[in-house]
């Protein structure tokens, strides 16, 4: 192949998968050499057309080969390391980064060995690798949204506010950022905040379901179950299948004292994942409202079948029990419950005696 | 054609709003003259029945009822029906006669308007029957009649009171106690132990002691039944308590004590109604005896009485001159002679100027519930509840233990068990009779739980749980820790009657004494929270038991059984004492020790021959060599104590045990505070 000019070959990787909404940034743009004066230099260019073919192993054989004509070629231990980072062999991928890093320092040869370290959990590494990143380039949007995820992890909402923002400032257009610095304010109970994050993220990108779930429950949360329901609603039309969101609908129903309407959520959401033990759970706790105990009774103990531990299982099977007049199982409940740490359990079995 | 039918429909209309009264007279009837006769007489007869009062209106009904049916228009008879009905059990009947009186005559008697409002009232038809009284308040004004405007403005009040009430029921289950207990006879006035495990009641029943029938109601004279919980949870069938307890005539029960071993008896012989107390000798109840002129007045009404639980006080009852109203609620206190003390009034927090019924003192010392017309009740007696303050000695503002347990009748004789989780009332029952319920008290309604999550990072497929905290639901009656069980010989496990003797350590001072029943060994005691206890089970011939209770200010309800076994003064014999304490990894005793070891020097004072070893142990916690050395400072500590008190040095030796001889794990903390304990060994005799 005689190529007489640069081309760019966008290769797109999924950094983490959501599940929902595909990764749309660009992060890696690997590059073909327009040179190939060298023997090098063709087994590298073969390396990226097979990489952009996904044809991993043999990218990896083509970048060796170069390497091993020229052991200072920077861009190929980048490249090969990409490819090992491709097929989540992270400890070979930050052996040719560290490479690559010390024939060069290069902002996105950190951040791409901070997210192999990051695979391979190794925290300090990937936080230490993010910064170093952001040193090199200043407006490196995703090491500092990839670093407020360790924020937000340990709870530190506010230093992961920060990273959220100067990733939306190199970024404008960052919806998940946006998103994400929206769950960090509604985690600090920012509920508000969180609702105009929300809104921002949805404004950028309509079609992230999950965006709109988490804008229905940062409402919820600020007391508006009523408006969360269109919320929710709209993450169900955009992904039928999303029970999280039917779960978190039945439960703004249950809210404004729709039961039936609860009920008819929690089933959808069972109905799609009949493991899911929360929904079992919730849609129990729908039908004691309507007095229907041993429906209660039913749905709890699917629940607790599918999660032995429910401790909030048990505390709600055991309400429904007292009201079945079975004092003996209800107070069973309730110690299993306060047993696995339920506090309102252990105020309820004072009566057991 | 419409025009026919708009002609009938307007007859019809006018038929029904100006329906005629018809008075009995003769010429209203001349085509049914037999029939006006024996109507006629059917009201005569009433009228005999109604002249000797209220207590004979529901026998007179019956004859007026055959007279409204001969002539259902006659507005003065309507209105007497209803007064009669309203004075019976069966008041929910007088409303229709009422209604119909006042239709067919509006301006028919204003005490018309009274018995309607009233009985718009027990059927909680609160607005109707404010209007209706307040009709009546402008008849009442023009008399200046003071007593009926005072009724009237409290029985308005109560409309407004039920109003508010009604609108936020409390959550209960209520139940028959079933047929061991109820029969087709009256049923009334329960009260039970601490533990629910002893019931007693009056009733009305056939074969009554004396088998007098009472001529005021043509029902038998009262006596007083006992039943028990069986294991199986149910209650037996219930028994004449007989004599002594049950005499010739009324005899109705009043207060039962925590371990169901004494109570107190209404008997109506005496005076105007006294209080009498009866004490259970194994399983034989001994003869009532007068609770003394302290309490009983000459010339007072005195029908209802409560213990507190360590039995030091009483609360009564009583209509004694001097009071806020009509009956009061009174205490006295027990003198170090076991006689009761000069009755104080309880105040007017909780005396009104109305009437106060029924009172009964929580196993927890502190929460009164009584029965009073006056506060924010919504009709008649109802049951309220004020909590005391020891610091203060102040009472909180009664609240209305709320409805349905309250009505718009009279509720009275209400007992709550120690747990808190069970009423007993009295109610009518289905057929018409007073009968026992129980009543389970669900409390707020626990909300249910629900889980959520959302993804709330963009990048990250795992959603994060939403962290939810169920709310505690508390229920603050009952703090206290019921502490039962059986005493028995070590030995020959023969139950015994033994001396159980309740000290506040801190205060070094005994607060009550119980005994054990001698048939069964049973006993029981109620410890309120907020204490450090010392138990002593004590008998001669017998080294003494100690248990240690601390019990902190906000512990919840618990029920302790510890069944005690008492060990012979013989050599070799050795107990713990539970309420020797030092302080933290020191040799010091702490003043709370003090009732503990003065039983110690009565002990050896009582037994001169004695010869004891006291021995010190401790937990594995720190190095043995520490512990060892702890250990005998500690009981050197004791043997010093003891001996400073003049008992001869030789009786005492002192041993230190260390961390060798543990009674239980090291690994637990309640282990290892079993293991650290002082023991006496008994030497030699």
């Amino acid at each position: 192949m005689n190529l007489t000019k640069r081309i760019f070959l966008c290769l797109t990787l999924t950094f983490f998968v959501n599940g929902l909404t595909a990764q749309e940034d660009t992060i890696v743009k690997a590059v073909i050499l327009d040179s190939t004066d060298t023997a090098a230099d063709k087994f590298y260019n073969a390396g990226v057309e097979a990489f952009g073919a996904k044809k991993y192993e043999e990218a990896i054989s083509q970048f060796s080969e170069a390497i091993k004509m020229n052991e200072e070629f920077e861009k190929a231990y980048y490249n090969r390391g990409l490819t090992y980072y491709s097929l989540d062999k992270h400890t070979e991928a930050i052996s040719d980064f560290d490479k690559a890093i010390s024939l060069r320092e290069d902002a996105e040869t950190y951040f791409k060995r901070g997210e192999s370290k990051q695979a391979l959990n190794d925290r300090e590494g990937a936080i230490a690798d993010y910064t170093k990143t952001v040193e090199l380039n200043a407006n490196h949007a995703k090491a500092y949204y990839n670093r407020a995820f360790f924020a937000f992890s340990d709870k530190d909402y506010e230093a992961a506010i920060v990273d959220y923002t100067k990733a939306i400032n190199a970024k404008k257009d960052f919806a998940y950022a946006y998103n994400d610095r929206a769950s960090a304010k509604r985690q600090m109970e920012d509920y508000k905040g969180a609702i105009s994050d929300y809104k921002k993220a949805i404004m950028i990108d309509n079609k992230m379901a999950f965006a709109h779930n988490n804008l229905g429950s940062a409402k919820r949360k600020n007391g508006d179950a009523k408006g969360s329901i269109m919320d929710y609603s709209k993450a169900i039309s955009l992904d039928s299948k999303y029970f999280i969101a039917y779960n978190n609908r039945g439960s703004a129903k249950f809210d404004v004292e729709d039961y039936k309407g609860a009920i008819a959520d929690f089933s959808k959401a069972i109905e799609i994942n009949s493991k899911y033990a929360y929904a079992w759970n919730n849609r129990a706790a729908a039908k004691f409202k309507l007095k229907d105990y041993k429906g209660t009774i039913e749905d709890c103990s699917k629940a607790i079948a599918i999660d032995p531990d429910y401790a909030y299982a048990y505390l709600n099977r055991g309400n429904a029990k007292e009201l079945l007049r079975d004092d003996k199982g209800a107070c069973e409940d309730w110690n299993k419950a306060a047993q696995l740490g339920s506090e309102a359990a252990k105020a309820n079995i004072g009566i057991c005696q | 054609m419409l025009r026919k039918y708009i002609a009938i429909a307007i007859l019809f209309l006018s038929t029904g709003m100006f329906a005629q009264n018809v008075e009995f007279e003769k010429s209203n009837f001349k085509d049914n003259k037999d029939g006006f006769k024996a109507a006629k007489k059917n009201i005569e007869e009433g009228d005999d029945i109604y002249q000797k009062g209220p207590m004979f209106f529901k026998d007179a009904i019956p004859f007026y009822i055959k007279a409204n049916e001969f002539n259902p228009n006659n507005a003065a008879l309507n209105m007497r029906i209803g007064e009669c009905y309203l004075a019976s059990i069966y008041t929910y009947k007088a409303l229709p006669f009422l209604q119909k009186a006042v239709k067919l005559n509006p301006s028919i008697d204003s005490y018309g308007y009274y018995l309607l409002g009233k009985s718009y009232h027990l059927n909680e038809q609160f607005d109707k029957a404010i209007t209706a009284y307040s009709r009546y308040q402008g008849t009442a004004m023009a008399n200046q009649d003071p007593f009926v405007l005072q009724e009237l403005k409290l029985r308005i009040s109560q409309c407004y009171n039920g109003k508010k009430i009604i609108k936020k029921p409390i959550r209960v289950f209520v139940d028959n106690l079933g047929d061991r207990v109820n029969t087709k006879y009256n049923e009334y006035a329960a009260v039970i132990s601490a533990d629910e495990s002893v019931l007693i009641f009056t009733a009305r029943r056939p074969n009554s002691t004396g088998g007098k029938i009472d001529p005021m109601l043509n029902e038998n004279f009262e006596d007083i039944y006992i039943s028990e919980k069986q294991a199986d949870g149910t209650w037996s069938e219930a028994k004449n308590m007989g004599e002594p307890v049950n005499t010739n005539d009324h005899d109705a029960n009043s207060g039962l004590s925590a371990d169901g071993q004494r109570f107190l008896i209404y008997m109506g012989k005496k005076g105007m109604g006294d209080l009498y107390e009866c004490l259970l000798e194994g399983d034989t109840w001994g003869k009532p005896e007068s609770l003394g002129k302290n309490i009983n007045g000459k010339d007072s009404h005195e029908p209802s009485a409560c213990y507190s639980p360590d039995g030091n006080l009483i609360y009564f009852v009583s209509d004694k001159p001097g009071g806020y109203g009509d009956h009061d609620i009174y205490i006295s206190r027990k003198d170090e002679k076991g006689k009761w003390g000069t009755a104080e009034n309880i105040g007017t927090t909780i005396n009104t100027p109305y009437s106060e019924e029924g009172v009964y003192m929580h196993p927890d010392g502190k929460t009164l519930y009584f029965s009073s017309q006056g506060h924010n009740s919504m009709g008649g007696y109802d049951i309220f509840k004020s909590v005391h303050n020891a610091e203060d000695n102040t009472w909180s503002t009664p609240e209305n233990i709320g409805y349905p347990v309250n009505t718009t009748g009279d509720d009275v004789f209400f007992v709550i068990s120690a747990s808190g989780r069970h009423g007993y009332y009295t109610s009518i029952s289905e057929e018409g009779l007073r009968d026992l319920f129980i009543v389970t008290f669900l409390g707020e309604e626990k909300p249910m739980v629900l889980n959520n999550e959302d993804n709330l990072l963009a990048s990250v497929a795992a959603p994060i749980k939403e962290v939810v905290v169920a709310p505690v639901v508390v229920v603050k009656e009952a703090q206290l820790t019921i502490l039962k069980g059986v005493i028995s010989d070590y030995l020959t496990k023969e139950v015994l009657e033994a001396e159980i003797e309740i000290v506040d350590n801190e205060a070094n001072k005994v607060i009550a004494t119980f005994k054990s029943n001698s048939k069964t060994g049973k006993y029981l005691v109620s410890l309120p929270a907020g204490k450090n206890y010392g138990i002593a089970v004590k008998k001669e011939s017998y080294l003494f038991h100690s248990e240690n209770f601390d019990i902190p200010k906000t512990a919840a309800f618990q029920t302790v059984e510890k069944n005690i076994e008492l060990k012979n003064l013989a050599v070799g014999n050795k107990i713990v004492l539970k309420n020797i304490f030092f302080d933290l990894d020191k040799a010091t005793l702490r003043p709370e020790s003090t009732a503990e070891l003065n039983r110690l020097i009565k002990l050896m004072n009582d037994v001169p021959t004695l010869k004891i070893e006291l021995g010190g142990h401790t937990d594995s916690q720190g190095s043995s060599s520490y512990n060892q050395s702890l250990s005998e400072r500690r009981a050197k500590a004791v043997v010093d104590f003891v001996t400073k008190t003049g008992v001869a040095s030789g009786r005492l030796v002192s041993a230190g045990y260390g961390e060798e001889q543990p009674i239980a794990t090291n690994d637990t903390k309640e282990g290892r505070q079993l293991n650290r304990r002082t023991e006496f060994k008994i030497l030699a005799l």
